[in-house]
């Protein structure tokens, strides 16, 4: 079970992000992934719109496997621009790891 | 694998403490420019962000991190930056391909005759060259990049630098578009292989 946090989307928007809830989960970005790993980034995306703070946080690992290649953007049908989120979630957990991300 | 907290904690206190990535000491770092002979006045300020000086330093980290990858040695990276700064950077200068060293050194040196050769007014002060901290922007360090990026844009203000050519990509993304939306300093900054230096872009499209 996860706790949601539905004003997260919101809350990311402070790192950087403010295309979270154009995603409509169509999985264009984790079929055209190089990385080809566990629905990458389509599953993290959907944490981020439910705000499964704690989901993101534990799998936060994942993050870090994506290259930058640009490829989700490029491809993103609802131009949600996957890649900037995947970096402000990079941004929200680094400030989680810090005890900076409630200022 | 890695804990991605580790490398990048790592890397951040590197780039703190020494103003690149890997610990090493900018005066073993960039050399390239050793036995050359550049203007240290002109209109434009070549600027290599320490990009390809880092090549021989990122083959031979990865090479080892790649060897301790699946060891319990992997679980020792957090503790590396509580080892003095000097010795490992020394250590990973010492410890780099001298093979590798000299192809790098090589590009530049090429990049500064193609420049020279397209009589581009061009100068270069070493001191001034500085890594630009996108690999923090990337991991997501924002904090970290924009302390560094202001420590960077507030030297070269400092000293009226305002136009620069920068040789890689990653440079002049940073120096062209974070510089700006982060740090609010806006340089002039031209690729050496952009269409902007004619003469440059039609000798490197020359055959041969």
């Amino acid at each position: 079970m996860a706790l949601v946090d539905l004003e997260f989307p919101e809350q990311l928007e402070r790192f950087g992000v403010d295309t979270t809830l154009e995603c409509f989960n169509c999985g264009t970005c984790a079929a055209v992934c190089p990385l080809i790993h566990e629905h990458f980034p389509r599953k993290i995306i959907r944490y981020a719109q439910l705000g499964a703070k704690e989901r993101i946080l534990q799998e936060s690992d994942e993050l870090w496997r994506c290259l930058h290649c640009g490829l989700c953007t490029y491809t993103c049908p609802r131009e949600a621009d996957p890649g900037e989120l995947i970096l402000g979630l990079r941004r929200y957990v680094i400030a989680n790891w810090r005890g900076t991300a409630h200022v | 694998m890695f804990k991605p907290r580790d490398i990048i904690e790592l890397i951040a206190d590197n780039v703190k403490k020494t103003k690149n990535p890997f610990g090493v000491p900018s005066v073993l770092m960039n050399r390239w420019w050793k036995g050359t002979d550049l203007p240290a006045e002109g209109d434009v300020m070549l600027f290599t962000g320490l990009m390809y000086q880092s090549v021989p330093y990122i083959e031979m980290t990865t090479r080892h991190l790649e060897r301790y990858e699946d060891s319990t040695l992997a679980d020792y990276v957090k503790y590396g930056k509580y080892l003095p700064k000097f010795l490992v950077g020394l250590g990973l200068a010492l410890l780099s391909s001298k093979k590798e060293k000299k192809k790098t050194r090589d590009m530049l040196q090429n990049i500064v005759k193609v420049l020279t050769r397209s009589k581009v007014d061009f100068y270069y002060r070493p001191e001034l060259d500085y890594y630009s901290g996108v690999l923090l922007y990337d991991l997501g360090d924002i904090d970290g990049f924009i302390t560094h990026a202001r420590f960077v844009a507030e030297r070269l203000r400092e000293k009226g630098v305002k136009k620069l050519i920068t040789v890689d990509p990653h440079t002049t993304y940073a120096l062209k578009v974070l510089y700006p939306k982060y740090v609010g300093e806006t340089f002039e900054v031209k690729t050496y292989f952009g269409k902007e230096f004619r003469q440059v872009h039609q000798l490197l499209r020359r055959p041969g």
